[in-house]
């Protein structure tokens, strides 16, 4: 049976958000900035894997998220690179998680125009929302909760 | 090429060199725009290797697609075409889901010619096109020509790939 499931693409971004730059494996990813827990050091990941696919763990308070590193992607890979030095750990009501990036920078989209993602570019287990163009630039838009979903879906 | 009948319609067209070996057809008015140059693409995570950047244009991001890649040519017919010798040109199309006009871009191996196409030119699609007979309108062949040309139906190949639920496999080609 072969479908085309164009609900699937009517994900929606959330409106007038400050957002969040990753930049990862070189590419630029935009986050809606209440999806993001809080920002911390590589060095603080501890080398115990409680999930397939992650490279470490980081603990607070009792609660512990399970780091992936992402290549630009945006799979999963298992050995991160030198220059991804910042774990940006995210809100995922299933389960939290946090991910390595070279870079964050903090901005808002009204300096940015969103896109719905072009229907040929549908995957169902894609993290993508959208597109964000930027002074010329074109970003990837993405959820913690559609990140979360396309990092786990993969382990399925 | 001089159409010797008085009665028969005629319809302007775009043909469009998709590789050295295949050329394809749309609308007149499909084509929107012929970029003189190869400007700035981006790659986006996650989609087909037929179609895995976007251009920016006035504005839109509009995703590009190699139709050589799509169709997966017989192998002397597949050679992608570089960068440095291609054109890229942007369509416009209406969207079949919401009736809204959207915009895509598909590589071409030269610039396109304009042709005048007669309605008794139409002919049944060649065997060698039947596996993508989903992204056709039809086909026809100039009066003095053996070579078919079918028609592009720019709704279905910009829209979304197809996906088997049962499998989950997606008829297109992925880069993974």
């Amino acid at each position: 049976m072969i479908l085309s499931p164009s609900t699937s693409m009517e994900v929606h971004w959330p409106q007038a958000e400050h957002v969040v730059q990753l930049v990862i494996g070189g590419n630029n990813v935009i986050l809606p900035q209440r999806d993001v827990h809080s920002i911390e050091t590589v060095m603080d990941i501890v080398s115990v894997r409680p999930n397939p696919g992650s490279v470490g763990q980081f603990t607070r308070g009792g609660e512990v998220w399970p780091v992936y590193v992402l290549s630009g992607t945006l799979r999963t890979i298992h050995t991160p690179p030198d220059d991804h030095r910042i774990v940006v750990l995210l809100k995922y009501t299933q389960l939290p998680f946090g991910i390595l990036c070279q870079h964050i920078v903090f901005s808002h989209l009204h300096e940015m125009t969103f896109h719905p993602m072009p229907q040929v570019f549908y995957h169902p287990r894609s993290p993508l929302v959208g597109l964000v163009l930027n002074k010329g630039e074109v970003y990837c838009a993405t959820t913690a909760e559609q990140l979360g979903i396309s990092i786990h879906g993969e382990k399925l | 090429m001089i159409h010797q009948g008085i009665s028969s319609k005629k319809v302007t067209a775009w043909l469009l060199p998709i590789t050295s070996d295949i050329t394809v057809a749309v609308g007149e008015f499909e084509l929107v725009h012929v970029l003189p140059e190869i400007p700035t693409l981006f790659s986006i995570p996650w989609t087909p290797s037929y179609c895995h950047q976007v251009l920016v244009w006035q504005e839109r991001i509009i995703p590009l697609m190699d139709l050589g890649i799509r169709w997966k040519m017989p192998e002397k017919k597949v050679e992608t075409i570089g960068l440095d010798s291609s054109k890229i040109g942007l369509f416009i199309y209406r969207v079949i889901a919401n009736n809204s006009l959207d915009y895509g871009a598909l590589k071409l191996s030269a610039i396109p010619q304009r042709c005048e196409v007669y309605d008794e030119w139409g002919c049944s699609l060649p065997a060698e096109w039947r596996d993508y007979a989903r992204d056709l309108h039809s086909c026809f062949k100039e009066k003095s020509s053996s070579i078919s040309i079918p028609i592009l139906q720019l709704n279905e190949i910009f829209s979304v790939p197809g996906y088997d639920i049962q499998t989950e496999y997606f008829d297109t080609v992925f880069p993974f």
